[in-house]
């Protein structure tokens, strides 16, 4: 684990303190260079630089690569720093190769490939099998549209979907307290480290979030906040929602950012109808001028929600190993007989038939003329 | 030649139906111009007898005794036909004429035909008409008859009038005991081996479902798929017919005169095509003759092309399906025939028969289909447990039939069913009845099925829309493939199982 652990520290010191930025690390993947978050440790670096005739890199990346290498002591110590940090806090890194690393993100480009938590690690869990929402809005909002995500905010725990928010002042607080008060689970994304309690108004929150919720960052321990990563920060508000909520949003809001985060991501963006006569409403109005969805009722946020999560949850298991997904993939090809089925799997007879009357049963395939079929939904 | 009256009586059996008869036949001598009368309701093959008696009298070396013969067959109002009374009203005229001689009190009983020149032949239905309780003094039947139904009755093989070489009966009278050895079969290969239909898993599984619980089965398929050979070869993995099982099938073959005593019963596998009559499948009422309905009895019965068939015709099939038994009514009495078979049915889907096939060559609109298969009704269908749809092979399975594999498919097939056909005896044996196949009813304290089963199996139901009838058939029908198995408890896997061959028409 701790092995683990320093592997993500020493990508998370490499990415902040040298040159090897996005771009880099992207030009890495693409020549074949890395093929893991595994491979860009201090050794990791030491072996690309050796073997950097092999591939086809940018000159901006060797360059990168060298920058690094001349500074891994440097990257140590400040991964050991992290480390320090990290242990005094109670945080814990999550990275892509682990099996709770956020489903939506292996889909989403841009996500960070390493994040700092702390807190209840199976909440992650819970966004996978039970869906989770985001929710955000203004730092003042009205009293229409606290009462509103208070509401919202109980429909959804009482379907243990999870309340994602920024932990910012006003609709964000509302949304953790009431999530927290009402036992439901609840992540929080830091512009800072996971270890900072910004804004400090909201150190009780933050403190509750620690111990019933979750806290994420990208940032490794310690950073302080800097305006510029608010966006950043949206964008991760708005990946691990399967929908998001826009309570209230003035016209200049960084809960803007969340929704067209959202959008581009693919998400579904409810807006809170609010009162045309307030500036600070107007952000959202326009959004559902734009075609964003009226936030009228719970239901059909759950709705949706369990559709996403329906969706996805019988492909993340290894295909080879999945004998339903694995028919099903036959079955998408083109419609074939159970005779045909067993033929090609090669599996028991008795086995096929159970899979088979299990996806039935499921309303997935059907039998038309004679022949197994995916269902058309 | 005196000038009173002389009488005689002599006993012997009718079989109407499967049901036998005890007749009395009564010959009284009478002086006056010689003539020769049979008088009880008889047809012409009884009437034209005295011809053939007078003959084989003389040409033995008896009399024929001169005067007023007059033959009464009782009861005289049911109407009789056959030439089984040949010989016992030769012995009467034998008798009355006192050239045979009956101790006062003892009975007699005879049948067969005669020939003119004394021999003694058998008639079909041998096996019916020795199935009755009375005892006789004496019991003559022709030698080349098979009642295979008698068990401990003593009686007399006859050959010949000659063999009657005294007028004291107790001098050539030899009795054996009644019981002739059935021939079982043991193991047998005539059948085609299974192992002969490549590429069909499901078919072949389906049909070893079917041997296995008594399932009726429809096989639904291309032209050339191999259907009528799945219907055919069935009856090669069911084990070898018990005693009880050869009795019941040499009861009804010998009725009509197709079994005789050297021959060694076989599990009965009928073919039948649409353009049957309907007295040919239900047997004729008016003759007591059974039909293929009931000739099928513990065997297959194998209906090809069943989309062909006239629709009054497939309604024939419902009840067999539903009662197991025929009845047919004569004279008002009536009469039952057993007719217990595994039915298995053939066609194709729709009605250029392509509609299975892996490429869309079908051409048939989706009325004309439709219009194809409702002629199967939905009473007829619901008596059918297995639904399994074959198509023509392709590629390799095509190659491999040139192959000649090893044979014994059948073989260990049969093995199978023997024991699951064990397992449901036991379970039925209070019950009286054998198969899961017969069972009418769910209880899940006699199938062992836990409440996960019933769960995954009511869940099965209602989404597939089914009717009670057809959960308990799913239940069942995931019985045989847990007996197949051995399995003492029913599991999941054999309801998702079970489901596959589910009614989807």
């Amino acid at each position: 684990m701790s092995d683990k652990m320093m592997t993500d520290l020493e990508y998370t010191a490499i990415r902040f303190n040298t040159k090897i930025n996005s771009k880099v690390i992207s030009d890495l993947y693409s020549n074949g260079a890395v093929s893991s978050i595994k491979d860009l440790t201090t050794q990791g670096i030491e072996k690309i630089r050796r073997d950097i005739g092999e591939f086809d890199l940018q000159q901006r990346t060797k360059d990168a690569v060298e920058n690094a290498f001349k500074s891994r002591d440097r990257i140590l110590e400040i991964a050991s720093e992290y480390k320090t940090a990290c242990d005094i806090n109670g945080i814990y890194t999550v990275s892509e190769d682990d099996d709770d690393y956020p489903y939506l993100w292996r889909y989403i480009s841009g996500m960070p490939k390493v994040i700092f938590a702390r807190g209840r690690r199976d909440i992650l869990d819970i966004c996978h099998k039970k869906g989770a929402c985001s929710i955000v809005g203004t730092r003042k909002p009205g009293r229409y549209a606290l009462y509103a995500t208070e509401e919202f905010t109980k429909e959804l725990i009482k379907e243990e979907i999870v309340i994602v928010s920024g932990m910012a002042l006003g609709i964000d607080r509302k949304a953790h307290e009431t999530a927290i008060a009402n036992g439901g689970s609840t992540v929080a994304f830091m512009p800072c480290g996971a270890d900072i309690i910004y804004p400090y108004q909201n150190k009780d929150i933050y403190e509750r979030v620690t111990t019933d919720g979750l806290i994420i960052s990208e940032m490794p321990p310690g950073k302080e906040v800097i305006k510029q990563y608010f966006p950043a920060r949206n964008r991760l508000i708005a990946g691990l929602g399967d929908v998001t909520l826009i309570m209230e949003a003035g016209l200049y809001s960084g809960t803007l950012h969340t929704a067209s985060f959202a959008a581009n991501q693919g998400k579904d963006v409810f807006v809170l109808p609010n009162n045309i006569y307030s500036d600070n409403c107007h952000g959202g109005l326009l959004l559902l001028r734009d075609g964003a969805e009226v936030l009228l009722d719970a239901a059909t946020v759950i709705d949706r929600i369990r559709d996403n999560v329906m969706y996805r949850y019988d492909v993340p298991e290894d295909k080879s190993d999945d004998p339903k997904s694995r028919i099903k993939d036959l079955l998408a090809i083109r419609p074939m007989s159970l005779d045909e089925i067993v033929a090609i799997t090669g599996d028991a007879y008795e086995h096929i038939t159970k899979v088979l009357t299990d996806l039935e049963l499921q309303g997935l395939t059907e039998l038309k003329r004679g022949k197994y079929i995916l269902t058309i939904r | 030649m005196g000038r009173r009256v002389r009488l005689a009586k002599v006993y012997t059996g009718y079989a109407e139906g499967l049901d036998g008869k005890i007749y009395e036949i009564e010959t009284a001598i009478t002086p006056g111009i010689p003539y020769f009368d049979v008088i009880g309701m008889c047809d012409s093959s009884i009437r034209e007898s005295g011809g053939r008696i007078k003959a084989a009298l003389i040409t033995s070396g008896f009399d024929f005794p001169k005067g007023r013969i007059t033959v009464s067959i009782s009861p005289a109002y049911v109407k009789k036909t056959g030439s089984s009374f040949d010989l016992p009203i030769a012995i009467c005229i034998l008798l009355a004429s006192g050239q045979l001689i009956l101790e006062q009190g003892k009975k007699i009983y005879a049948e067969g035909e005669l020939s003119l020149n004394g021999k003694v032949k058998g008639t079909p239905g041998s096996s019916v008409r020795l199935n009755s309780e009375q005892s006789y003094d004496y019991c003559l039947i022709p030698e080349d008859e098979a009642p295979c139904i008698m068990t401990d009755r003593q009686f007399m093989p006859i050959s010949h009038l000659r063999n009657i070489s005294d007028p004291l009966i107790d001098v050539w009278y030899s009795p054996g005991t009644g019981a002739i050895d059935i021939k079982l079969q043991d193991d047998f290969d005539d059948i085609p081996d299974l192992s002969e239909i490549k590429g069909q898993p499901k078919a072949l599984r389906s049909v070893l479902i079917a041997a296995s619980g008594w399932h009726n089965l429809l096989l639904l398929g291309s032209p050339g798929s191999g259907k009528s050979s799945c219907g055919k070869m069935i009856s090669g993995i069911m084990p070898p017919m018990t005693l009880q099982e050869a009795r019941d099938v040499m009861l009804i073959n010998e009725s009509i005169g197709t079994y005789d005593n050297t021959t060694v019963p076989k599990r009965p596998s009928l073919y039948i095509h649409p353009g049957i009559t309907a007295t040919r499948l239900t047997g004729s009422s008016s003759k007591l003759i059974p039909g293929e309905f009931s000739l099928a009895h513990q065997g297959v019965l194998f209906a090809d092309e069943l989309c062909e068939y006239k629709s009054d015709i497939l309604d024939l099939m419902r009840i067999p399906l539903e009662e197991h038994k025929i009845r047919m009514v004569k004279d008002g009495i009536s009469h039952e025939f057993p007719a217990d078979f595994l039915f298995i049915g053939a066609g194709n889907p729709c009605r250029c028969g392509m509609l299975y096939e892996t490429d869309e060559v079908c051409t048939c609109t989706p009325a004309v289909r439709k219009r194809y298969l409702g002629k199967l009704s939905g009473p007829l269908l619901d008596r059918i447990d297995l639904y399994c749809e074959m198509r023509s092979i392709k590629g390799e399975d095509l190659r491999k039939i040139t192959q000649k594999e090893n044979k014994e498919l059948n073989r260990s097939m049969r093995e199978q069913v023997k024991c699951a056909w064990q397992i449901q005896e036991d379970r039925y044996k209070d019950m009286g009845i054998r198969f899961n196949g017969r069972y009418d009813g769910a209880d899940r304290d006699i199938l062992r099925a836990d409440q996960e089963t019933i769960d995954y199996a009511t869940d099965v139901a209602s989404k597939a829309g089914f009717s009670a009838r057809g959960f308990s058939k799913l239940m069942r029908v995931g019985r045989t493939i847990a007996d197949l198995d051995q399995r003492a408890d029913m599991t999941v896997q054999d309801i998702s199982e079970a489901a596959v061959y589910r009614r989807r028409i």
